[in-house]
């Protein structure tokens, strides 16, 4: 070898893929509308109690300030809450992605514990309250959320309250009606949103982590191991998620987490084909044999030579994954299998056609709000899609 | 009797504003009897051209700011045609009847789900619907015939699948005169098929365009080819025809300084520096070795049979010394190399590197070894991993092998390496996309090299390059080898490749290894006949060959 001083020059790396892909995919229209919508949600679900609460932000009762709001914040808000700065400040640091994300599920966790265990908000809660202060005239000073409305204020102190088209009241401004219980529509459907969010991505998440796993390992080691997978893949395959999630309900009641996973542990199915079959064909191709000729351990090869070459139709499935969980939910609760009392789009929309009349408000908000959110992630995966693709790419680069 | 006349054609490509020109003022002309070749390199707007004769670009991709194609008949009968920009009813009269077109890849323009009879059977009554069903057959038949298809009775019920690569492009030539066109284009219509097959094709057109006095517009990139078929030949670079001439002409004194590079570029006219002693120390060897593929039929899978990918092969390499491993494709030459890496497992026989037995020892075991025996893949679009900069691709091996303390020493010594194989050291900050194939084949050199293996496998590395570049890349090799003292096995079917860089020889035929000996000698004298066959099949342009032929 001849010995020579090589200059390294200092410079930084040109583009790498994921920057590319998002780049090309910041360039759509569509996934502009796609990922607006969807940080609208994110947004909405985030400050929730916030945006609509009987509880009064700010209260000074005989001189005495307070926050009833605060008083009242569930360890899940706080979680919400805290998730979102948390991702605001991980996404500016400069980490690799999985650390980021495991960063990410690490300070989840742990809020989540010290919420749970710190957080004990009065398990009585009489919307009616502050109402009451305020008609007795005791209250000095008060700040509302501007839908001043929880999810559950059924407007008991109104007395004849229940279903009521949008601004039809006196005295009071539903801007979008209310529903059966007298609870205001807006309301309701902004504290859905959290569901619609959740369901979509704990579900779809549980789906790619189990469709990951069992996929790659049926497309690296083919075989044996590729014949028992696609067996199981067949047996879930031929389970309706729908029925089961139907008979789970009837035998251990309504939880929304129990939805979540059994969606998540029936969907996983798409995922493994997908993650096989580009298993399958990666395994042969010359850079990963380079790979193995190079000695690389297995997990090497598995996750940093084939999963991120094998990823793009799997983000894609993704998209489409969390638009059909959210559908499942939305159906479930239209046949009134869903949540009993915590609100969510679904069941909102069932109320639309469960009196005698037509309330096409119950009808076209929460509908619009599903339409939008399964439109946002189609058009976000179809956008996804053109952008990893790199014939496409390369199109919109020249 | 000019048959084709294109003068000063113009195609740009691309949409709305930004357009490329692609072919750049070309004027040609295709005579009756007479094959025009056209020669370039990969983008050099060969295919664009035939394209535009045949108005087969994608539609509203491409214009035409000026030129003219006109196609006239020898007979004098029918009139002659302007087909720049001609309407599409007149384009589709031409074509097929006039105009036949032969395409590059055989596997994929026949019909999958037509029986060849059937597909031959279309064009006929398209064109000629006033035949009727039996005169059809009977064209057909004869077509097959001509094309030398065994027993075309029975053949014309077959799928496409059930063809060789050289039997379908039998048939398409077949399909493309069956109604005797006055002008067939052919594009690279033998460039995916064995020299063999290669040199049967040619024979066949050539025989047929004589028999017919049809003209012939042939694309190549092949310098071979053209001194096999062509009459007159016209070099095209970068979208301009730079030299035009008698194909005896142009071979023996190029005047254009392009074509000069282009024939000296060919691995056999390369100039050969001379050889460092040998050494004996054998490297690798290779003993009876075995690789079988279990058939298995039936709902239980069970084993029916054995395809013989490679049977009973030995061989070895020497420090220092290039071995090339020749053969048809389908041979066992890619399974034996992949067998040697242990990439594929091998039925029976032993490969012993450096005097120790690798041939059973688990994968946990192989791994410490692998730094000592590397590979070099055959396409160099696959052969980087597209989403890794060049630096991880290069580092993570030294990494796991421990050269090195640091990664910044590890950049260092990829650095060095890079400089080795001439490639700029800022390459480690880049993607493999940003590089052209030849510099991608180099950087897959140095993963390769980084690693400081005592033997590389390079399977096929040039096949895929463009004869320039392939020029460079072996000139490194040979500089490899001579200088560091690594044993190499280089596969190839190329014999102008492995009568430049290879020490010894070895052919294989069938899964088994027919021939074996020092290059020069077994390339004098061949003893057996299927080397005979792989030598006839390509003229080589040596001096000997120009002095001689055309």
């Amino acid at each position: 070898m001849t010995e020579q001083v090589v200059e390294i020059p200092v410079k930084q790396p040109s583009k790498s893929w994921a920057q590319q892909v998002v780049s090309s995919l910041l360039k759509r229209t569509s996934a502009k509308i796609g990922l607006a919508w969807i940080g609208l949600l994110v947004v909405i679900a985030t400050f929730s109690p916030f945006l609509a609460s009987s509880h009064p932000i700010y209260l000074v009762i005989d001189g005495q300030a307070s926050s009833p709001l605060l008083k009242h914040m569930q360890a899940l808000d706080w979680i919400w809450l805290s998730g979102f700065f948390i991702t605001l400040v991980i996404s500016a640091f400069s980490l690799v992605a999985w650390k980021k994300i495991l960063l990410w599920l690490v300070s989840i966790a742990v809020v989540s514990v010290i919420a749970y265990a710190t957080v004990s908000p009065p398990i009585l809660v009489v919307y009616e309250h502050y109402r009451e202060l305020e008609a007795e005239g005791k209250v000095e000073k008060i700040i509302r959320a501007p839908i001043p409305y929880s999810a559950k204020d059924y407007l008991r102190d109104y007395a004849d309250t229940g279903i009521e088209s949008p601004l039809s009241a006196q005295n009071r401004i539903h801007l979008m009606g209310t529903d059966e219980n007298g609870a205001d529509v807006a309301s309701r459907m902004i504290h859905a949103s959290r569901i619609a969010l959740g369901i979509g991505f704990i579900a779809t998440g549980i789906a790619l982590v189990i469709g990951t796993i069992i996929g790659g390992l049926m497309g690296y080691f083919s075989g044996i191991v590729d014949i028992i997978g696609m067996r199981l893949v067949e047996i879930f395959e031929a389970i309706p998620t729908l029925f089961l999630l139907l008979s789970f309900v009837a035998f251990f009641g309504r939880s929304i987490y129990m939805m979540m996973v059994i969606i998540g542990i029936t969907a996983w199915s798409g995922y493994a084909r997908y993650v096989r079959a580009e298993f399958l064909k990666l395994r042969q191709q010359d850079f990963v044999q380079a790979a193995v000729a190079s000695g690389l351990p297995l997990r090497s090869i598995l996750f940093r030579h084939m999963l991120p070459n094998g990823l793009a139709p799997l983000l894609v499935a993704t998209s489409f994954g969390v638009a059909s969980a959210i559908l499942a939910e939305a159906t479930l609760s239209f046949l009134g299998l869903g949540l009993v009392d915590d609100p969510s789009w679904g069941q909102l929309l069932n109320q639309a056609v469960q009196s005698s009349t037509f309330n096409w408000w119950l009808a076209v908000f929460p509908g619009g709000a599903i339409f939008m959110t399964v439109f946002a992630y189609n058009l976000l995966g179809e956008s996804l899609r053109d952008a990893v693709d790199p014939h496409t790419s390369r199109g919109m680069q020249s | 009797m000019k048959l084709l006349e294109v003068e000063n054609l113009v195609t740009e490509l691309g949409e709305g504003e930004s357009w490329l020109r692609a072919v750049n003022n070309i004027s040609l002309a295709v005579e009756s009897g007479q094959t025009y070749c056209l020669v370039g390199e990969s983008g050099s707007g060969k295919s664009v051209t035939a394209l535009s004769i045949m108005g087969l670009l994608p539609q509203d991709h491409f214009r035409h700011p000026a030129g003219k194609i006109r196609l006239s008949d020898p007979q004098g009968e029918l009139a002659d045609v302007e087909l720049l920009n001609a309407d599409t009813e007149t384009l589709r009269k031409v074509r097929g009847s006039r105009i036949a077109m032969i395409f590059q890849e055989p596997m994929t323009s026949l019909n999958p789900v037509q029986t060849i009879g059937e597909q031959l059977d279309e064009v006929l009554q398209i064109h000629q619907p006033e035949l009727s069903e039996e005169a059809r057959k009977q064209r057909v038949l004869a077509a097959l015939e001509e094309v030398r298809i065994p027993e075309p009775a029975s053949r014309i019920r077959e799928f496409p699948h059930r063809l060789s690569g050289g039997q379908r492009q039998r048939v398409m030539i077949a399909m493309a005169l069956i109604c005797e066109p006055a002008l067939l284009i052919a594009d690279e219509p033998t460039t995916a098929l064995d020299v063999t097959v290669q040199a049967e094709i040619l024979k066949l057109m050539r025989e047929l365009q004589t028999k017919r006095g049809m003209g012939m517009l042939f694309i190549t990139h092949d310098f071979g080819v053209v001194a096999q078929i062509a009459d007159v030949v016209g070099v095209m670079r970068k979208g301009i025809l730079v030299e035009s001439g008698t194909t005896a002409e142009v071979l023996r004194n190029p005047q254009h300084e392009y074509t000069q590079s282009l024939i000296a570029a060919l691995p056999e006219r390369l100039p050969r520096p001379a050889r460092p002693a040998k050494s004996d120390k054998v490297l690798l060897e290779v003993k009876d070795v075995s690789v079988y593929f279990p058939v298995r039929r039936g709902l239980m899978r069970r084993v029916v049979d054995q395809f013989r990918a490679v049977d009973n092969v030995s061989l070895q390499v020497n420090a220092g010394e290039i071995v090339a491993l020749v053969g048809e494709s389908g041979c066992g030459k890619t399974t034996l190399g992949r067998a040697l890496l242990r990439l594929q497992d091998v039925t029976a026989g032993s490969i012993i590197l450096e005097g120790q037995d690798i041939t059973q020892i688990s994968a946990k075991a192989m791994r410490p070894l692998r730094r000592r025996m590397q590979v070099v893949f055959q396409d160099p679009g696959s052969s980087l991993n597209p989403r890794l900069p060049i630096h991880t691709t290069l580092i993570e091996p030294m990494r796991v092998h421990g050269i090195g303390q640091t990664d910044a020493e590890r950049i260092q010594i990829a650095a060095r390496f890079l400089d080795r194989v001439e490639m700029p050291t800022d390459s480690l900050w880049r993607y493999p996309h940003e590089f052209s194939g030849g510099q991608r084949q180099r950087l897959a050199i140095a993963r390769a090299l980084v690693l400081e293996p005592r033997f590389i496998l390079c399977d096929e590395i040039t096949s895929a390059l463009d004869v320039s570049v392939q020029a460079g890349i072996l000139k490194l090799l040979r500089q490899l080898v001579d200088e560091e003292g690594i044993g190499m096995l280089f596969i190839t079917h190329n014999m102008g490749v492995v009568d430049y860089l290879a020490d010894r020889m070895v052919v294989m035929h069938k899964a088994q290894l027919v021939e074996s000996g020092i290059t020069q000698q077994v390339m004098k004298s061949p003893q057996n006949a299927h080397t005979r066959n792989l030598l006839d099949a390509v003229p080589r342009l040596d001096d000997k060959y120009l002095a001689s032929a055309i």
